[in-house]
């Protein structure tokens, strides 16, 4: 089943072409890789996947439905949710309250609940508490449950926006380099995470620079540069595409 | 019964004795003019935690909030004297009006303007209201306002049918009245429209993308912040029994944002001490004559400088370092109570 399909997907920004007629399909269950150099437009084509651009050209759907130029947290409703290549968090707010808000979505309450603070009230605010939990526990952060999430490590930080997607239960999730900035130890450590959240149903889109995460957790791979498609196919493919290649080592600049 | 977290049990006496004093309060100063002054304070903390709402929670500024203060007062007014409506039926009127209002004026500049741009569209909307009460004559009764705006009664088991017409009668109502704001607000506080205001305010691309719609829960808890200015001004125009234009003047809203920032955002004991220091001060600075607002602007400065949280956050603080010996830094400090 084709969960996200983009397509022809292009994106002006005054006279620069960002993305030029982009399509991808992301198939249910995988991980798919999007890697290229700087400038190549990975995170402009994210922005217009989850809504927070509208992309000049071209269409996006998901699960058959159409999502083009919908509002980012209509996109999030369907279940598709992301991460930002800048650390994102709460700041003012503690860890476990960053992840309350992640479980946003799937918090169901109207205003007469809330008003009379039923019995039903109360007890999803356990399960709340409890999901939270659950959630800090994946991540490995339960002790740092109390801490503001300012006050965090950066790793803690990234870690923790994970947190706060996966809280909302996505079926898409979208990493926007996830391993910037991280040491080897700590991007092993992400592979791995990566990994248990792919087992546990959840299709992985991720952005990332490190090519030794990529080559480890993708199924597919797709290459841009200066916003085309160049390759798409593999990590060993990917690896042995002389296109590639040359576009990562210099080598006679066909594409630029 | 359960033992009590040290922050619930500071919550408890806070609330406890602040309520033990405003039961008090009335009986022990028998002067009509401090409890007119008291009156007021209650009323007031009333507009400044509505104010805090838009300012401690979403984050943005106002400079229009007097508008929808005046405008409740002003609803009641033209409903209970210009066409014999009820005074409760003119009260609530006036409430719901205030909100729709508000409403309103969030649908136009809530959608994209933050911060500075917010502001400039709420000080033009103010600025609007002012000049319609001032010159719409017939409907306003411009520069004089509108006179003889009916006392509320209420029946009450026990007590029989009570006018709210002294400073000592109104005084318990108000009361009633600030109890029950806070109530109110505590209540969208804690439940997950709170929370989503919080979290945009905290950063509003990440709220937006685990599927919080900006525009919505600003525009709902706008709406609720003008309602609650909206209740208060209901409540001072029937006291007052008079509504004048000064009631939507700009000098109230920068005194609720002096109230608001120097007593304490994000909490219900500051704006009500910024209330009381707003109405009270100058009586108490009245010692030094002409230079009192000199030192008023003074004791501002300091409050500002030294507590820069604003006086009651920063007071908490220093009990907690001073009695439970913990850094205000490491404890928690989230402004969500989940």
């Amino acid at each position: 089943m084709i969960l996200l399909d983009a397509r022809g997907v292009s994106q002006d920004f005054g006279g620069l072409r960002a993305l030029d007629d982009v399509s991808l399909r992301i198939q249910e269950g995988e991980v798919f890789g999007l890697i290229g150099p700087n400038g190549a437009g990975k995170t402009t084509f994210f922005n217009i996947v989850t809504g927070f651009l509208r992309s000049s050209d071209g269409s996006i759907f998901y699960r058959d439905k159409e999502i083009t130029a919908l509002e980012p947290f209509r996109i999030a409703k369907l279940g598709l949710l992301r991460t930002f290549q800048i650390t994102s968090v709460f700041p003012e707010l503690t860890a476990e309250e960053n992840i309350v808000i992640g479980c946003h979505l799937k918090r169901k309450c109207n205003l007469l609940h809330t008003v009379l603070r039923t019995k039903g009230y109360r007890a999803r605010q356990q399960e709340l508490k409890y999901k939270a939990n659950h959630v800090l526990k994946f991540i490995g952060m339960e002790k740092e449950k109390d801490t503001l999430a300012c006050n965090l490590a950066f790793g803690d930080q990234r870690r923790l926006e994970i947190g706060i997607a996966l809280a909302g239960e996505p079926e898409l999730l979208l990493l926007d380099e996830p391993a910037a900035g991280m040491n080897p130890e700590e991007s092993l450590k992400l592979v791995n995470f990566i990994q248990q959240m792919n087992k546990s149903g959840i299709t992985i889109l991720i952005v990332e620079h490190n090519m030794k995460v990529v080559m480890e957790v993708c199924n597919r791979i797709a290459v841009l540069n200066q916003g085309r498609q160049i390759a798409e196919g593999t990590p060993d493919s990917i690896a042995e595409s002389n296109e590639v290649i040359s576009v990562y080592l210099g080598g006679n600049h066909k594409y630029a | 019964m359960k033992k009590l977290h040290w922050q619930e049990r500071a919550y408890l006496y806070k609330y406890l004795s602040l309520v033990t004093v405003g039961i008090l309060a009335p009986i022990i100063f028998a002067n009509a003019y401090q409890r007119h002054l008291m009156v007021m304070t209650l009323i007031f903390a009333i507009l400044a935690l509505s104010l805090d709402v838009i300012i401690g929670h979403m984050g943005q500024f106002s400079f229009g909030h007097q508008a929808f203060f005046g405008f409740g007062a002003y609803s009641t007014a033209i409903l209970t004297v210009e066409h014999g409506v009820p005074p409760w039926v003119g009260f609530f009127t006036g409430i719901v009006l205030s909100a729709l209002l508000g409403l309103l004026v969030g649908i136009v500049s809530l959608r994209k303007s933050r911060g500075l741009y917010f502001a400039i569209i709420t000080l033009g909307f103010g600025k609007i209201l002012w000049f319609l009460a001032t010159n719409w004559f017939s409907v306003t009764g411009g520069i004089t306002g509108i006179p003889l705006i009916p006392v509320l009664e209420l029946w009450i088991p026990m007590l029989g049918r009570i006018t709210f017409d002294s400073e000592f009668s109104y005084y318990y109502l108000a009361l009633g009245f600030l109890i029950s704001a806070i109530w109110i607000i505590r209540l969208w506080k804690t439940s997950r429209f709170g929370d989503a205001v919080s979290a945009i305010r905290e950063n509003e691309d990440l709220a937006n993308s685990v599927g919080i719609s900006p525009f919505k829960y600003y525009l709902g808890a706008f709406t609720f912040s003008c309602g609650l200015a909206g209740f208060a001004g209901v409540a001072y125009a029937h006291y007052m029994t008079h509504v004048a234009p000064v009631s939507l003047s700009m000098h109230y809203m920068f005194w609720m944002l002096v109230m608001v920032i120097v007593g304490g955002m994000r909490t219900y004991s500051g704006p009500i001490v910024g209330s009381f220091i707003f109405v009270f001060m100058p009586e108490l600075l009245s010692f030094a004559k002409e230079l009192r607002m000199v030192l008023f602007g003074l004791i501002i400065l300091a409050c500002i400088t030294y507590m820069r949280r604003g006086i009651m956050p920063s007071l908490f603080s220093w009990y907690r370092r001073i009695y439970l010996g913990t850094r205000g830094s490491k404890k928690k400090l989230g402004t969500l109570q989940s």
